[in-house]
């Protein structure tokens, strides 16, 4: 059996950053975003917000990944990490405030299991976000790995290549 | 050459921190914030929509005025999905929601302002848009946010309990009738409203509603106090039009009326008219009519004052019954005239008896068109001269002298 494996690190980094973006998109939308629909509707509010929201994942799943490709990792263990990193910090943030408010007595409660579902649903659709944002920051990292392999710009070659051509006029001036 | 590390670097991971810090600090007070910045672009806009407002009422002194503002629904409205708003003429608003069975709860504000915030906190909209933060299946997580406050302490304002609860009853005054018995917290009775149709009543109170000026149907409300006590006795319905309280005060028992019992024209023009009758009944002589006319019936598994002279009287006994009313009325009653434009909603003689039956019965679930109250007017008939003065306008009449202003308190 496989072990499941993360970059610790990369996870911790990634954890915070979808923590710390879940709950900025959420006050935006607390405080922001009712005045907003009074101005502008509510339907093009809840779109904007979602869709702020699932952008900054993608951003926040790149800025992970982006980390991990450079370290030459795996897709595999890239691929791990973000996404336990993004739905950890999703779910440290909306999961309870999504339980609570199923369990908030009021006469417009949603019933228990389709809220569930809806909870698993975004969640998924977060995860995707952030895959993507992982997939696209894989794209960057292995053309900066091609360029590696064309030594001649490897700081250390063009030292000695500047050194061995400093050496070679000084030569021809003594003879 | 050195790899890049796959950490975030300790300025990043400070500042990631001093900022999910201080969104934090902003959620605890986001939704005061977010509730002033919505008054603020719906006042600029000048439009609040479905808001409650403040009702402009004056400040006179006088024995009808005080009754008016205490009895009158300034404004009643569906605010979100499920529940209804009604906001009174002393500044105070209920919040109806009803219940799975006939039953309803109803939440109590103090000032118009506060039931400002409840619509906004269950305004389907905004709980969308929070959700919209999750996305986009509209997880309930405003609500959730509101039960963290709560919770953690963070709200500054308790968890609004319902002031009382209505049941809803079927035939309590005879056949046709409808009404709602309201419960207080401690589950004691403290307010009974009966809507008898006019169709489907007896001639005798076909008379008598045509003597107050009443079509379509008559309502009484009882208000109770401790152990049952009745504070108040309101008769009301849609107003007539060609009666006057010349007309009242005419002749002995139930006078002849002249008010036609057609569709007003009002109706046509998108308004509503409700004219009720005030009768206080800690004075003998009402206490003495309350008791020779209505009854303790059980009623919905309890005891309740009801009508009882369409079901249990003969005609005779009836039309007696009635001229005491009417006598009662003409003589010490606080009669209140209130003109209501219907918002959003078709005019029509149905649209209207709805419209004024929410309006007459306030805490019921009833679906009632949305009004919003544009003109009233109240006459002290313990006074035997008195007409009917306008409740709304601080302006003073043309002959008025200067006596009269100083009692109105006029400024």
């Amino acid at each position: 059996m496989r072990r499941f494996t993360l970059y610790w690190p990369a996870f911790r980094a990634g954890t915070l950053l979808h923590l710390t973006w879940g709950v900025t998109v959420l006050a935006l939308a607390v405080i922001i975003g009712p005045p907003l629909a009074w101005l502008v509707g509510g339907q093009v509010v809840t779109a904007l917000i979602a869709l702020v929201a699932v952008s900054g994942r993608a951003l926040a799943g790149y800025l992970t990944a982006r980390q991990l490709w450079a370290v030459w990792a795996t897709p595999g263990l890239v691929l791990r990490t973000t996404l336990s990193a993004a739905g950890t910090g999703y779910a440290a943030v909306f999961f309870p405030l999504s339980v609570l408010g199923v369990s908030a007595s009021t006469a417009m409660v949603t019933a228990g299991a389709s809220a569930t579902l809806f909870m698993v649903l975004d969640c998924l659709l977060a995860l995707a976000a952030t895959a993507s944002g992982a997939l696209i920051a894989s794209r960057s990292k292995r053309r900066y790995r091609r360029r590696l392999f064309d030594a001649s710009q490897l700081p250390v070659v063009k030292e000695i290549s500047e050194s061995f051509a400093e050496h070679r006029a000084k030569a021809r001036l003594n003879v | 050459m050195k790899r890049p590390s796959p950490t975030l670097p300790t300025a990043s991971t400070a500042l990631l921190l001093l900022v999910l810090l201080a969104m934090s600090i902003m959620l605890v007070s986001g939704r005061d914030i977010a509730h002033q910045l919505t008054l603020a672009a719906c006042t600029d806009a000048g439009d609040c929509g479905t808001f409650p407002d403040s009702p402009p009422v004056c400040h006179y002194a006088g024995r009808d005025r005080v009754v008016a503002r205490e009895s009158f629904a300034f404004a009643q409205q569906t605010p979100v999905e499920g529940a209804r708003l009604i906001q009174f003429g002393d500044d105070s608003a209920e919040v109806i929601v009803p219940g799975d069975d006939d039953s309803a709860e109803v939440y109590g504000f103090l000032r118009w302002e506060d039931a400002q915030r409840w619509v906004m906190d269950h305004s389907s909209q905004f709980r969308g848009i929070a959700g919209a933060a999750a996305g986009p299946t509209g997880q309930p997580i405003r609500d959730g946010y509101l039960r963290m406050l709560r919770l953690t302490g963070l709200d500054h304002e308790a968890e609004l309990e319902p002031v009382a609860t209505t049941v809803q009853v079927n035939e309590p005054s005879g056949p046709g009738s409808h009404g709602v018995l309201r419960q207080n917290a401690q589950g004691e009775i403290v307010q009974v409203t009966v809507v008898m149709p006019l169709d489907e009543a007896t001639a005798e109170l076909q008379d008598f509603a045509a003597a107050l000026g009443i079509w379509g149907f008559i309502s009484y409300t009882i208000d109770l106090g401790l152990e049952l006590k009745p504070d108040r006795l309101i008769f009301g319905g849609p107003a007539s039009e060609g009666w006057s309280l010349t007309q009242l005060r005419s002749a002995a028992g139930i006078p002849r009326s002249s008010a036609s019992d057609e569709l007003p024209g009002y109706a046509e023009s998108g308004e509503a008219v409700l004219r009720s009758f005030v009768l206080d009944l800690t004075q003998r002589a009402n206490t003495a009519l309350y008791r020779e006319i209505f009854a303790m019936e059980s009623v919905s598994g309890t005891a309740a004052p009801l009508l009882t002279a369409e079901d249990w009287t003969s005609s005779g006994e009836r039309s007696e019954l009635y001229s005491q009313v009417i006598e009662r009325v003409r003589s010490g009653a606080v009669a209140v005239e209130t003109t209501h434009t219907l918002q959003d909603a078709d005019s029509g003689e149905e649209t209207v008896l709805a419209a004024v039956e929410g309006l007459v019965v306030q805490a019921g679930n009833t679906a009632s068109p949305e009004t919003r109250l544009v003109s009233a007017r109240t006459a002290d008939l313990l006074i035997s001269s008195a007409s009917f003065d306008p409740l709304l306008t601080c302006e003073p009449k043309p002959d008025e002298n200067e006596d009269d202003h100083v009692r109105k308190g006029l400024l």
